[in-house]
């Protein structure tokens, strides 16, 4: 007997999520080069195992194992994220599910499954090795040759980053409210593929084997942008992602191009706001075999570990013009950095003056509280030694 | 640019709903007796007094699968050590509500109510499925407070299923799990705070959610019998709830005119496959004003093993209160929600119009399972549609 196809896997051009990702323009390479020469790199080269190490100094490796759960919220979120680390992996059914034999439709009914359980994005592509890590964190050797990857994302909250200032108490909590859906989704998925017969594995915060920004620009989640993280051009930079990897058939996606290229080479507010002067206000660079800006990752992980006037930093998040809500008004300039690229001067310097970047605290609703030595209290305004020096 | 500053949190208008001092059915808080959880339905059919054809261990289908074990994973972290001081936040439970209930929001619920914990809704035992003969343990739970939180079933699947196909089960579990999810994060919120807190979820309740539903103004009791209706979700929710003794402000039940529709519309009951929904009027239960529904029909035809399905929510899926959030829907809703008139239109409408019918062109899982319990996923015989749960 062979399985029927249902009806909601046939037809295209459907949106499946929140987000109309199916009419961007997509296009054959992602709209920075990655050339042949990437090398695979370590778990153990990433910003905050860098700091568990010692490497960025004796106080970023103290403060390491408090930033986030100083802050009650981001607390609760990561005491969730790594009971979830327990289901990551699972046994593979070994007798495979009657499916389809047509990878398109196989990937519409994950994209499906992938809205169904409450991502905000979902998109795909063939895993490449390179973005598979070469050794964990604790240096043992990463083996995953999975074909694809799954990539889900869960957007960081529009309204609470309208009332923060982006480094501010609430910015740990809201990377892991993407992080621990992030898991929730994927521990979920790759547990559904594994009882229909194809390995596959989750990869979220805790419990990564790839890398994930190779996989947001091969799966057309976003371009890469001057703050050296990926962009949505819905999202911006707000949002976590996660991913599954496996062997179940699946039609990747292609990547997309909205402009973003042309607009970071003019904009450079998240250089000019960045509190650890992390981000780059020069041309892209090649680094390790991709076109990029240049980053400094010890800055910024140095910032974020060690910021005494808040718990982690996402500044950059909070002042991109990217990070907007949904409404026709902001469809209209996505509409037009993509067609009238004449223009992105005229937006950017809109941006400013709509005071985009500041936070509205009308729209705060958490408390700025910081655990210390077991008891939660107000933290000392404007606490020096914040800062890389 | 000020229009979304004079916000509510809530993503459904549930503030411009009418508020009444009790909820719309009565409930005789002296004469409710503590209910234990081995007498639920499922428990019930766990305890084999419903027959013997009842899956026992993984379900049969992959997702729901899938959801369950993440619930499994979820058992141990209902409760934890409380922090040993209060954080200095403003005891001013007119702000701590409102700011439990965005941070809720943050964690991507869908609707929250908050009420005061009716000694009646906890449990007198908690069920021990490892030891089904004995009584269980007693419960000892004396927070004052309950937050309630819901998560939507999805409404382009409930639009696309028949009612008790084979996605029913992971719709239920889809909410069951994220609902769980966001309670057990926002219980060791609280806890961090000072606060003793639980979060009671499916497999971990230690509280009966209906009323606290009402109380909480999420909904109001409806025909399909144990089931609240909500106003905006319909029956198509789950919900988990943090039990604390942080101290917050209570909502107030709400009136959206159910009662008039209920009596009227009775579709779930029409709609039933087991038989279990009633056509008759209210009847007082163990102190609750309610409609009958048989217990039993309704657990043996979910739980059941069938070859046509997993699960049900046939009353979920026909219900005229389950619709989408579009600004049609919200006009007809709240035309509904304040005319006796327009609710009987409606329900003429509901059916001339079609809704309840299955939509396969949106239909996006497969038909699968794990029907010999040998790990074998197979396609169900379509020749083979017997409904029953023998």
């Amino acid at each position: 007997m062979t399985q029927e196809i249902p009806s909601g896997l046939t037809g295209q051009n459907i949106q499946y999520g929140p987000f109309p990702v199916e009419k961007l323009k997509r296009v054959a390479q992602p709209t920075t080069k990655i050339t042949r020469n990437v090398q695979q790199v370590s778990e153990r080269d990433s910003g905050f195992i860098r700091a568990a190490l010692g490497q960025f100094g004796p106080f970023a490796k103290e403060e390491l194992n408090r930033f986030i759960p100083k802050e009650a919220i981001g607390a609760a979120e990561s005491f969730m994220v790594n009971h979830l680390h327990a289901i990551a992996e699972g046994e593979t059914n070994s007798r495979q599910a009657q499916l389809p034999d047509d990878p398109a439709i196989m990937s519409r009914h994950i994209k499906r499954l992938g809205y169904f359980l409450r991502a905000d994005i979902v998109g795909i592509c063939e895993l490449p090795q390179y973005a598979v890590y070469s050794r964990n964190a604790r240096g043992k050797p990463v083996e995953n040759h999975h074909k694809y990857a799954i990539v889900i994302v869960t957007d960081q909250d529009y309204t609470t980053m309208h009332g923060s200032t982006g480094r501010d108490w609430i910015s740990g909590a809201q990377s892991f409210r993407g992080y621990s859906n992030n898991g929730f989704i994927a521990t979920m998925m790759a547990e559904y593929i594994r009882r229909l017969g194809y390995p596959a594995r989750a990869h979220f915060h805790t419990s990564y084997q790839v890398l994930i920004p190779p996989l947001l620009l091969l799966s057309g989640i976003g371009e890469m942008s001057r703050s050296g993280c990926i962009l949505n051009p819905f999202l911006g930079l707000r949002f976590k992602a996660g991913a599954i990897t496996t062997d179940l058939p699946l039609l990747p996606d292609k990547p997309i191009d909205f402009g973003l290229q042309d607009f970071c080479s003019k904009c450079k507010k998240c250089a000019q706001e960045c509190p650890s002067k992390a981000i780059s206000n020069g041309e892209k660079i090649m680094y390790n075999g991709y076109e990029t800006w240049a980053f400094d990752a010890e800055r910024c992980t140095k910032f974020r570990v060690t910021n005494q006037n808040g718990a982690s930093c996402g500044r950059c998040i909070k002042v991109c013009p990217w990070n907007k809500p949904r409404g026709l008004s902001h469809d209209v300039v996505r509409w037009m950095v993509n067609n009238t690229p004449f223009m992105n001067d005229a937006i950017i310097r809109m941006d400013n003056v709509l005071g985009y970047s500041k936070p509205d605290l009308r729209d705060k609703w958490w408390f700025d509280l910081e655990d210390g030595d077991g008891r939660y209290s107000k933290p000392d305004k404007d606490r020096k030694g914040n800062s890389h020096e | 640019m000020s229009g979304y500053h004079k916000r509510d949190p809530e993503p459904f208008p549930a503030g411009k709903l009418k508020r009444v001092d009790r909820p719309t059915t009565i409930i005789e808080d002296d004469n409710i007796r503590r209910v234990s959880q081995r007498d639920s339905g499922f428990n019930k059919a766990a305890r084999g007094l419903y027959g013997p054809a009842f899956i026992t261990g993984p379900f049969g289908d992959p997702l729901s699968g899938a959801e369950s074990r993440m619930l499994q994973m979820m058992r141990r972290l209902p409760q934890g050590m409380v922090a040993a001081r209060k954080a200095p936040i403003p005891e001013d439970p007119r702000l701590l509500s409102r700011h439990i209930k965005e941070t809720v929001y943050f964690l991507r619920a869908d609707a929250v109510g908050i009420c005061k914990l009716p000694p009646y809704a906890v449990y007198s035992y908690h069920y021990d499925p490892d030891n089904p003969d004995s009584p269980g343990f007693p419960v000892e739970l004396t927070h004052k407070y309950a937050v309630a939180i819901l998560i939507d079933q999805d409404w382009r699947t409930a639009s696309a299923f028949t009612g008790s196909d084979w996605i029913s089960n992971s719709m239920s579990f889809l909410a069951y799990s994220n609902s769980g999810f966001i309670a057990v994060i926002l219980a060791d919120y609280i806890r961090r705070l000072g606060y003793p807190a639980r979060a009671h979820y499916s497999g971990n309740y230690q509280v009966v959610v209906p009323p606290i539903l009402l109380w909480a103004g999420l909904g109001e009791m409806s025909r399909i019998g144990d089931i609240v209706v909500n106003p905006f979700l319909g029956p198509r929710f789950k919900a988990a709830v943090v039990t604390t003794d942080m101290p917050l402000f209570p909502d107030k039940p709400i009136d959206f005119g159910l009662q008039d529709f209920c009596s009227k519309c009775k579709k779930c009951a029409r709609e039933c496959p087991s038989g279990a929904l009633s056509y008759g009027g209210k009847e007082m239960f163990n102190g609750y004003e309610k409609w009958p529904v048989n217990v039993e029909q309704c657990a043996k035809m979910r739980g059941g093993r069938r070859n046509n399905g997993a699960g049900c929510g046939t009353c979920i899926k026909v219900c005229p209160w389950n619709k989408p959030y579009t600004p049609f829907h919200r006009a007809v809703g709240w035309a509904m929600r304040n005319s006796s008139i327009a609710r009987s239109i409606a329900i003429r409408g509901d059916d001339l119009m079609g809704y309840g019918k299955t939509d396969y062109r949106k239909k996006w899982w497969f038909d699968l399972a794990d029907f010999k319990g040998d790990g074998v996923l197979q396609i169900p015989d379509k020749d083979n549609t017997n409904k029953s749960s023998r």
